[in-house]
C-alpha cells in the first residue's frame, strides 16, 4: 500500500492548485484545454483514463477554489454515463465533443416529491419510430447551459436513460442558482425524440456506478474545502488581534482550529478507503462510497461553519470567501443524496 | 498511490488468523473481551506461542528480533487480534522499552534484556508521570546521583502501569540539574525488587488494578543500567512515545466493538429493548462502524507514512479520535444493555454478575470507565490539540 501520490498525480495537483489560484475555475473551455474534461473519458475515445485517484485530485483542487463549473456533474457523472451507454462511433464523437467542451451533458435524475429515487416517475412511450417522455425533472445542475440531458425514464419496467437536447420543443426548462450560486434547472419533460436518443432500456446499474465516482468526486471537492477553509481560519487567528494579542494566541481558539483538523483528517482516510472500493464488488464499492458520504458532509457542516464561527462576524459576510464553503456543502450534500440518505444505504448494504 | 490490499497481504490476514485460533486460550479470549486487565499468569502461554512463531515484537528491528513487517502487514495483525479478543502483553517491554534498547542501548543492555522480554521472562513498567509531572513530564523531580560506579535514585513516580507484576522498571530520572528541565534527563532500568523500592496499588474508577504509585528511596543500580548517554533521557522518551504512535488510537478494539455490537443488539431485544430504540442504536452503530474504518485508514497512513511534523499531527489526530471512538463504542454498549450493566462485577474478586444480567453484559461498565483513561494517558487530549497546532498552524 502506498499513500504517496506519483509524479503524473502530483503534476495535476500543483498545476490545477496554481491555474485556479490563478485564473479562477468559471472558464469550461480552460478546463478543456487543461485535460480535465477527459480524465474520466477512456483513452480509446480520446480521453486520458484517470482512475478514481487522479478524479479525487482534480475534485478535491476544484473545491478548495470554490470552482463554479460543473465538472462532476458534466466531466465525471454524464461522462461516465456517456462512456458506459453509448455504443460504437456515436460513443467517441459525444465523448470527442464533451472532452474538447464543445458539447455539454448533464444528467437529469431526480423528480419533484421523490428526494433521491433514482426509480422515475417521467415515463417513456413508444410513439411511431420513437418515444414520448412525460415527466419532471428538478435540481439538474448546468441545465440552463447544457446542451443535451441525459434523461431517466420508465420503460417496460426498466430504467431508461434517453439523451434529450434541452432546446427541443417539449423540454422545458426553469434556470435558478443553488444557495451557493451555481447554476441549475428544473424540466418539464412532454417530447418525443427519435428512437436512436434511447440509449440503454436498463440504466439504473449504470446509472449508479457513474454516480458513485461523481460522489465521491463531491466528496474530495468539500474535503479541499474544509481544508482550505481551515487554513484561512488559521492565517486570520494569526492576524487578527483583540483583547491586546493575536487571536492565535488564544488556547481555547487553537483547540477550535486543531478539532477541525482532526475531523477533516478522518474525512480523508474515508475517501483514501473508498478510492481502491472502485475495483472491487459493487455492493463493497456503494458502502464505502456512502460511509465516506455520511463522514465528509456530516463533518463538512461543522468544520465550514466552525471556521465562519471563528472569523467573527467577517466569516459571516458574503464577500468574504470563508462562508462560501459553508454553502457548497449544504448544497453538495444534497446533490446526489444526503447525509441520511447514504446512513441508510451504507446499513442496508 | 495504490491503495488496496494485495493477494499476500490476504494470505497473510489468513495466516494470522488460523495462528489466533490454534494458539488463544479461549478462556483469555473470554476474559479479554470483558475488558479486565490481564496478570502475568493468564497470558504466558500465549506470549510463548508468539514467541515460538517469532512474532512478538513488532516493532523492532528485524535483527533483534523483530518480525519484518510491513505497515499493512502489522496492520492487518492488530486488526486480527482485536476482533480475536488477543490481550495487549507486557506493552510497556515490548513496544517501548525494547525499541529504545534496540535503537539506544549498550551491547550489554541488549544482551541482557532483550530476549529475556521477547520470552516474556521480564516485564517492564514506565517510570515516567510523577505527581508534580504529568502532561508536563519534562518538570519530574526524581533525583539520580552517580555514586562510584552506581546511580542512587530518590523520587516518587505514579500512574505506573503494571508496576505491581513488573521485574523492571525504565525510570526517567533528572541526572543534571543545572541545565534546563529537558536537557539533565537520563533513563536508567530499575530492577523493582531492588532495595528502596515501594509499589502501592492505586484503585481507579474502572475497579481494575493496572496503576500504582511507586517510591524510590535511595534505590542503588549500577551505572551500567543508564540508557546510552547521560542527560539523554529526553530524546529517548520521546523516541519510545513516538515509537507506537498509532497505539492509542486503539483501531483494533475499536473494530471487536463494531464486530460484537449488532449481536448485543439482540441480546437487548430478548432483554426488553423495545425495536424502535434498537433501530437507534443500529444506526448509531453504522455511525460509530464508518468513523471505525476512518480510523482504520489513518492507521495505515501513518504507519506507511514519512516522519515529519504533519505526520505527528495525524498521530495527535489519530489519539483524540480514537478516544473519542471508544467512549461512544462503550457507551453504546452500555445503552443497549440499560440496567444490566448497573451492578458491579469482580469476578476475581467474587462479585458475580447477577443473575438478571445476561453474560454478554460483564465488564461492561468497567471498559467505558477505563475509556476515560484514554482521553489522558500517552498525551492528553489536550496535549494532543496544541502539537496539531503547534506542528501545522502555529
Amino acid at each position: 500500500m502506498d499513500f504517496t501520490l506519483n509524479s503524473e498525480q502530483t503534476m495535476l495537483r500543483d498545476s490545477a492548485r496554481r491555474y485556479l489560484a490563478q485564473a479562477g475555475g468559471a472558464s469550461w473551455q480552460g478546463y478543456a484545454e487543461l485535460g480535465w474534461l477527459g480524465i474520466a473519458a477512456p483513452e480509446d475515445a480520446g480521453g486520458l483514463g484517470g482512475g478514481m485517484a487522479d478524479l479525487a485530485i482534480l475534485a478535491e483542487e476544484l473545491g478548495r477554489a470554490l470552482a463554479p463549473e460543473p465538472f462532476v456533474d458534466g466531466a465525471v457523472l454524464a461522462t461516465r454515463l456517456v462512456d458506459r451507454l453509448v455504443v460504437g462511433h456515436r460513443r467517441e464523437a459525444l465523448l470527442g465533443e464533451m472532452i474538447a467542451g464543445t458539447r455539454r451533458l448533464t444528467a437529469a435524475l431526480y423528480e419533484p416529491g421523490r428526494r433521491y429515487e433514482l426509480a422515475p416517475q417521467t415515463t417513456a412511450v413508444r410513439d411511431g419510430g420513437g418515444y414520448r417522455l412525460s415527466g419532471t425533472k428538478v435540481l439538474v445542475m448546468d441545465g440552463a447551459a447544457a446542451d443535451d440531458l441525459l434523461v431517466t425514464a420508465a420503460l417496460d419496467g426498466g430504467v431508461a436513460l434517453f439523451l434529450v437536447g434541452r432546446e427541443q420543443a417539449g423540454v422545458d426548462g426553469r434556470a435558478y442558482r443553488t444557495v451557493d450560486r451555481r447554476d441549475c434547472a428544473d424540466f418539464r419533460l412532454d417530447v418525443t425524440v427519435e428512437a436512436d436518443r434511447l440509449l440503454s432500456g436498463d440504466a439504473l446499474d449504470a446509472v449508479e456506478d457513474a454516480l458513485d465516482e461523481a460522489r465521491l468526486c463531491l466528496c474530495a471537492d468539500m474535503l479541499g474545502g474544509m481544508d482550505s477553509a481551515i487554513e484561512m481560519t488559521a492565517e486570520y487567528l494569526k492576524t487578527r488581534t483583540q483583547f491586546g494579542q493575536k487571536l492565535a494566541s488564544f488556547q481555547a481558539l487553537q483547540h477550535s482550529v486543531a478539532d477541525l483538523f482532526i475531523d477533516a483528517d478522518s474525512v480523508r482516510s474515508s475517501l483514501l478507503r473508498a478510492i481502491p472500493a472502485f475495483g472491487g464488488e459493487r455492493a463493497a464499492r456503494r458502502k464505502a462510497v456512502s460511509a465516506c458520504w455520511v463522514n465528509t458532509f456530516e463533518t463538512a457542516k461543522r468544520v465550514t461553519g466552525m471556521a465562519v464561527h471563528l472569523h467573527g462576524a467577517i466569516g459571516f459576510t458574503t464577500e468574504y470567501r470563508v462562508g462560501h464553503y459553508l454553502r457548497r456543502a449544504i448544497v453538495s450534500e444534497r446533490l446526489f443524496g444526503d447525509v441520511e440518505f447514504h446512513l441508510a444505504r451504507y446499513m442496508a448494504g | 498511490m495504490n491503495l488496496a490490499f494485495t493477494a499476500e497481504d490476504e494470505a497473510f490476514r489468513q495466516e494470522v488468523r488460523g495462528f489466533i485460533a490454534a494458539n488463544l486460550p479461549p478462556a483469555l479470549a473470554r476474559r479479554e473481551a470483558m475488558g479486565f486487565h490481564n496478570d502475568r499468569a493468564t497470558v504466558t502461554s500465549w506470549q510463548t506461542a508468539l514467541h515460538r512463531r517469532g512474532w512478538t515484537a513488532p516493532g523492532w528491528p528485524v535483527e533483534f528480533g523483530g518480525t519484518g513487517w510491513s505497515p499493512v502487514q502489522r496492520y492487518i495483525f492488530d486488526r486480527e487480534c482485536g476482533l480475536a479478543n488477543v490481550p495487549e502483553i507486557c506493552l510497556i517491554a515490548l513496544s517501548m522499552v525494547g525499541p529504545v534498547l534496540c535503537r539506544f542501548g549498550s551491547p550489554e543492555l541488549r544482551e541482557r534484556f532483550l530476549e529475556p522480554i521477547l520470552r516474556g521472562d521480564y516485564w517492564f513498567c514506565q517510570g515516567f508521570s510523577e505527581p508534580e509531572a504529568g502532561s508536563d513530564l519534562a518538570s519530574l523531580r526524581t533525583r539520580a546521583v552517580r555514586d562510584g560506579g552506581d546511580w542512587i535514585i530518590n523520587g516518587q513516580k505514579i500512574w505506573t502501569t503494571d508496576a505491581h507484576m513488573a521485574d523492571y522498571m525504565v525510570c526517567l530520572a533528572r541526572t543534571d540539574p543545572e541545565v534546563k528541565p529537558q536537557a539533565g534527563l537520563s533513563m536508567i532500568i530499575v530492577p523493582m525488587d531492588a532495595a528502596g523500592v515501594t509499589v502501592r496499588a492505586i484503585e481507579t474508577l474502572d475497579g481494575d488494578h493496572h496503576v500504582n504509585e511507586v517510591f524510590l528511596d535511595n534505590v542503588r543500580v549500577p551505572a551500567g543500567n543508564l540508557i546510552g548517554e547521560p542527560n539523554s533521557g529526553w530524546t529517548q522518551a520521546k523516541f519510545l512515545l513516538e515509537h507506537e504512535r498509532t497505539h492509542n488510537a486503539y483501531a483494533g478494539m475499536l473494530c471487536r466493538y463494531v464486530a460484537r455490537i449488532p449481536a448485543l443488539i439482540e441480546v437487548g431485544r430478548a432483554n426488553g429493548l423495545p425495536e424502535t430504540q434498537a433501530t437507534e442504536y443500529r444506526r448509531r452503530h453504522a455511525r460509530l462502524a464508518i468513523d471505525v474504518e476512518a480510523l482504520e485508514w489513518s492507521v495505515l497512513r501513518v504507519l506507511a507514512g514519512q516522519p515529519g511534523p504533519a505526520l505527528g499531527a495525524a498521530a495527535s489526530a489519530l489519539a483524540v479520535r480514537g478516544a473519542q471512538c471508544l467512549l461512544r463504542a462503550a457507551d453504546l454498549e452500555m445503552a443497549i444493555l440499560g440496567p444490566q450493566v448497573a451492578p458491579a462485577f469482580r469476578p476475581e474478586d467474587g462479585v458475580p454478575l447477577p443473575a438478571f444480567a445476561p453474560p454478554a453484559a460483564a465488564g461492561r461498565t468497567t471498559q467505558y470507565l477505563y475509556w476515560w483513561a484514554a482521553t489522558i494517558f500517552g498525551g492528553s487530549d489536550e496535549v494532543q490539540r496544541t502539537i496539531i497546532w503547534n506542528t501545522l498552524y502555529r
